[in-house]
């Protein structure tokens, strides 16, 4: 086990889970997932995962789905949701019944994330 | 004559010497003298010549020396004679003359005149005179003067003065009688025309003038007229005056005569005449009647105002017509023969007529024609006089009608009904009684009720007499008869006393109420059971009455809420169709925000771990590209701003609202901009005393303020004012802010909320500031309008709710 913190990152974007591991990589462990069912394969196959990031569009399954299919098994995870829409009243639903932390527009400000994980490790 | 005369006397007299001594040579000359020529001597002729003589009548021998003048003169002049011959004898006078009447043998008069001398003759003293037969010119002169005084007799007696105009000098010569006529005192000089122009009452001088005029013109050689002239007791009178032209002078008229009569009492008369004859024309023209006149050939001569008026002409259309101008020939025939017939007995007729008149209706009159004759037996024609007497006739005809009608009536009416004598034995009985009594007429006629076989019931009869004696008549009085045949019919029976051909009888009135009594029996039934129907049923509808009542109200309730509704969807009306497009906008922004934002990840993310690939691997040439980098995250960014902006567009209802102080947010608006305002913009504030409370939300309340302000001083070009004005007017606060810019150009004002509309620079605006805050003063549920005028400013006024915005 090294001492980087695992993070989950799921979009349906390939391009985007490819620049958010370029960026962080350096300071995570970063597994992604195209879909919400990818996301929560993901997080069977590695119980180190802290955060989980997520899309809130996708097809199939969206994000607060996911958040809430995964927060069942996984309770302790912290869960984000990132999306390219503004705030709305489901995310702000889901802030108030703590399904999610917090949530960030894209495109994402790296700064703001990096904070956010380094706030909540410790 | 006095020449020769006086050359006699001189022969006669003076020179008696040269005459004797010439007697001879002269004696011829007197002897011949149409004179007559004489001496006297001692009282008797010594000479008289031929014509002495032949005046005389008596020989020269008859004469000479033996009659003296005395014995010539005529009874009366005698004594004149005498004394002339004393005085020429005496030497009292030396001539002399006069006249005086000689008789001559034959017993005739002559007036003679003689100029008379003294004289010797043989030595003696004697007269001498010539003689001179003067009776025709005396008998002229008493002619004409007998003649004048006859006139002026004459016209004294009948009160006509005599006027002579001088025209050339404006004179005018009057008889006396003309001055005591009119009772002004006499005047010896003729008077000017003035003073009796004058006298002319005012109102005919101007006739006057124009006859006079007439004359002077020539138009007209005499005049007649009548005028009223003053009389001296200031009284007018009417004189007739009469003129004729009598003379010329050079062409023009100089001279007028003629004569004034005073005609006051003709004229009067004349006038009470016409007045009165007025007044009996008004009276026959009054009367309703109509009056004519015919003469012998059935001409109207005459007619009055009521003829004009049926034969629809004028009298002087009608004078000259007759009858067949304006009836039919049959009537107009009749007429005619009629007239003649009055004319030849001199007797009145009277008969009615149906006349048709000239306009198409009809009517009877009765007509009286009398045939008129002058006291001196001339006939003058045929006075007639009508008298519309159709609507006697009708009435006539009414009656007669009427009696028939009721004949009928009294058969055919359903009422029993008796006419019968004070013994009660029936007189007449109409059908119905035959019928209700079940009698024929011969078991009726001239017998009692009881007679008839009829019983009437005890009581009844009795009271129907006590009301006969109480009111001498009865009225619907109950009556129950039992008939022969033993049925019992019930009546209303009246009576009343008439008269028949002055004949009091008893008519007998009885309705049959059998049938009514039976059925009023049974409905007697039915309406105690009805009324317990109806009171039941009145409940019932009280009922049903109340709940209509209530639901009436209600309706009405909500015919007001509709109006009310009505009323804000049109006042609403313009902002729905503005925030139906914003809405539309916002799912439409919703929708692309995500699609855009994540290719602008890639860019962001691409950009980000470029950067970090050249920290870690080219430090070097980190300097020379870092500014390409800086280019591509500007450009994420403000695409990405909009992206962010456009999601203003989304509905933000569930965004937090808490009561705001407008003041406060507007102060912070300012501060923000504080480095960004120019120097030369001057803020003015004028922020309302009052308490009021806002729910909104803040930020975005910022937002739309911060937007308009922007805008403000972006206007300003130069030097320039804000102005920012609080108010609270009923329920709202208003904002206004009012800038002192260049405005907006008219055609944009309807544009200015439009997403991406803009008037800015590239990158100076993005087009979304202002629809931005028109959205969020929109879920503030608040009105924004925008006022202004070019090169002179705009006006953003804003108004929103006070206490009624609840989450």
């Amino acid at each position: 086990m090294n001492d980087k913190t695992t993070l989950l990152y799921i979009d349906d974007e390939p391009i985007n889970l490819m620049l958010f591991t370029a960026i962080l990589k350096d300071n995570c462990d970063i597994v992604t997932g195209l879909s919400g069912f990818d996301g929560l394969e993901k997080l069977d196959k590695h119980p180190d995962i802290k955060f989980v990031f997520s899309d809130m569009k996708m097809p199939g399954m969206d994000g607060i789905e996911f958040v809430k299919q995964a927060r069942q098994k996984f309770p302790d995870i912290t869960y984000f949701l990132v999306t390219g829409y503004d705030i709305n009243e489901e995310i702000n639903k889901a802030i108030e019944n703590k399904l999610i932390a917090k949530y960030f527009n894209k495109p994402f400000d790296i700064k703001e994330i990096r904070k956010t994980i380094d706030s909540i490790k410790k | 004559m006095s020449k020769i005369l006086s050359f006699l006397n001189h022969f006669l007299g003076n020179n008696q010497q040269y005459l004797v001594e010439s007697e001879a040579k002269y004696r011829n000359i007197v002897e011949h003298s149409l004179l007559g020529a004489y001496i006297i001597q001692d009282g008797v002729f010594r000479y008289v010549n031929k014509k002495i003589c032949e005046l005389l009548g008596y020989t020269y021998d008859e004469i000479v020396d033996k009659l003296d003048p005395l014995y010539f003169a005529y009874s009366e002049d005698q004594k004149i004679v005498e004394e002339n011959v004393k005085k020429r004898i005496s030497g009292e006078v030396q001539t002399l003359e006069y006249e005086f009447r000689i008789v001559r043998k034959d017993g005739t008069i002559l007036f003679v005149k003689v100029i008379g001398d003294q004289t010797t003759y043989k030595g003696e003293s004697a007269i001498t005179g010539s003689l001179i037969d003067i009776t025709n010119q005396k008998q002229a002169e008493e002619a004409l003067r007998l003649s004048e005084e006859r006139l002026r007799i004459t016209l004294d007696a009948t009160q006509i003065g005599i006027w002579d105009w001088d025209i050339d000098n404006g004179l005018l010569y009057v008889s006396p009688i003309y001055y005591t006529m009119l009772g002004y005192p006499l005047e010896e000089k003729p008077s000017t025309l003035e003073v009796w122009f004058y006298r002319i009452h005012p109102e005919d001088r101007k006739m006057v003038e124009e006859k006079r005029r007439k004359i002077i013109n020539q138009e007209e050689r005499n005049y007649v007229y009548e005028a009223r002239i003053l009389h001296a007791d200031g009284s007018y009178r009417w004189h007739q005056i009469i003129g004729y032209v009598v003379g010329y002078n050079q062409g023009k008229v100089s001279r007028m005569v003629g004569i004034r009569r005073d005609i006051n009492s003709t004229k009067l008369a004349e006038d009470a005449l016409k007045r009165s004859e007025g007044r009996l024309r008004t009276l026959i023209d009054t009367i309703p009647d109509l009056v004519w006149l015919k003469d012998e050939d059935g001409k109207y001569m005459q007619c009055n105002h009521s003829s004009e008026e049926l034969l629809k002409a004028t009298e002087k259309e009608i004078i000259g017509k007759t009858d067949y101008n304006f009836f039919n020939k049959r009537l107009a025939d009749s007429a005619r023969q009629k007239d003649i017939e009055i004319k030849k007995s001199k007797k009145s007729i009277i008969y009615e007529e149906l006349v048709p008149f000239p306009d198409g209706h009809e009517e009877i009159l009765e007509i009286i024609k009398t045939p008129i004759f002058e006291s001196s037996g001339n006939f003058i024609g045929i006075l007639g006089v009508g008298r519309n007497i159709t609507e006697r006739k009708l009435a006539e005809n009414v009656l007669k009608e009427s009696e028939e009608l009721l004949k009928i009536l009294l058969k055919v009416i359903p009422i029993p009904i008796a006419l019968t004598d004070f013994n009660g034995r029936y007189l007449l009985v109409n059908d119905a009684y035959l019928k209700a009594s079940k009698l024929s007429e011969p078991e009726v006629l001239g017998k009692t009720i009881e007679e008839q076989g009829l019983i009437v019931e005890d009581n009844n009869q009795r009271a129907i007499k006590q009301e006969m004696i109480l009111n001498g008549s009865v009225k619907n009085a109950e009556l129950s008869i039992t008939l022969k045949d033993g049925e019992v019919k019930e009546f209303l029976y009246s009576r009343l006393i008439i008269r028949r051909n002055n004949i009091p009888m008893i008519l007998n009135v009885s309705i049959d109420v059998t049938d009514i009594r039976t059925k009023e029996r049974e409905l007697e039934q039915y309406r105690k059971h009805l009324e317990l129907l109806v009171t039941e049923r009145t409940k019932e509808l009280d009922t049903s009455n109340e709940e209509l009542h209530a639901i009436n109200e209600e309706l009405y309730e909500q015919k007001e809420e509709l109006q009310t509704a009505l009323n804000t969807v049109n006042t609403t009306k313009n902002q729905l169709i503005q925030s139906e497009k914003m809405a539309s906008l916002g799912i439409l922004s919703a929708g692309i925000a995500h699609e855009i934002n994540n290719p602008l990840n890639f860019i962001h993310g691409g950009s980000i771990a470029l950067e970090l690939y050249l920290k870690d691997h080219l430090k070097e040439e980190i300097n020379e590209v870092s500014s390409y980098l800086d280019a591509i995250n500007i450009g994420v960014k403000r695409a990405s701003e909009i992206v962010k902006s456009l999601s203003h567009y989304s509905r933000h209802d569930d965004l937090p609202k808490n009561g705001c102080n407008m003041h406060s947010i507007i102060d912070n608006c300012l501060v923000i901009l504080h480095n960004q305002l120019k120097e030369n913009v001057e803020i003015e504030k004028h922020y309302t005393e009052k308490l009021y409370s806002i729910q909104g939300n803040e930020g975005q309340l910022h937002q739309a303020i911060l937007n308009i302000i922007v805008n403000a001083e972006q206007a300003i070009e130069g030097k320039g004012k804000i102005v920012i004005q609080t108010e609270v007017v009923d329920d709202n606060l208003i904002v206004e802010i009012s800038d002192s810019g260049v405005g907006i150009q008219p055609e944009f004002i309807e544009k200015i909320f439009d997403p991406f509309f803009t008037t800015k620079a590239p990158g100076k605006g993005t087009g979304l500031g202002l629809s931005i805050t028109y959205n969020i003063i929109q879920e503030h549920k608040g009105i924004i309008e925008y006022k202004s005028k070019q090169n002179k400013g705009t006006t953003v006024i804003i108004k929103l709710p006070i206490n009624e915005l609840k989450t």
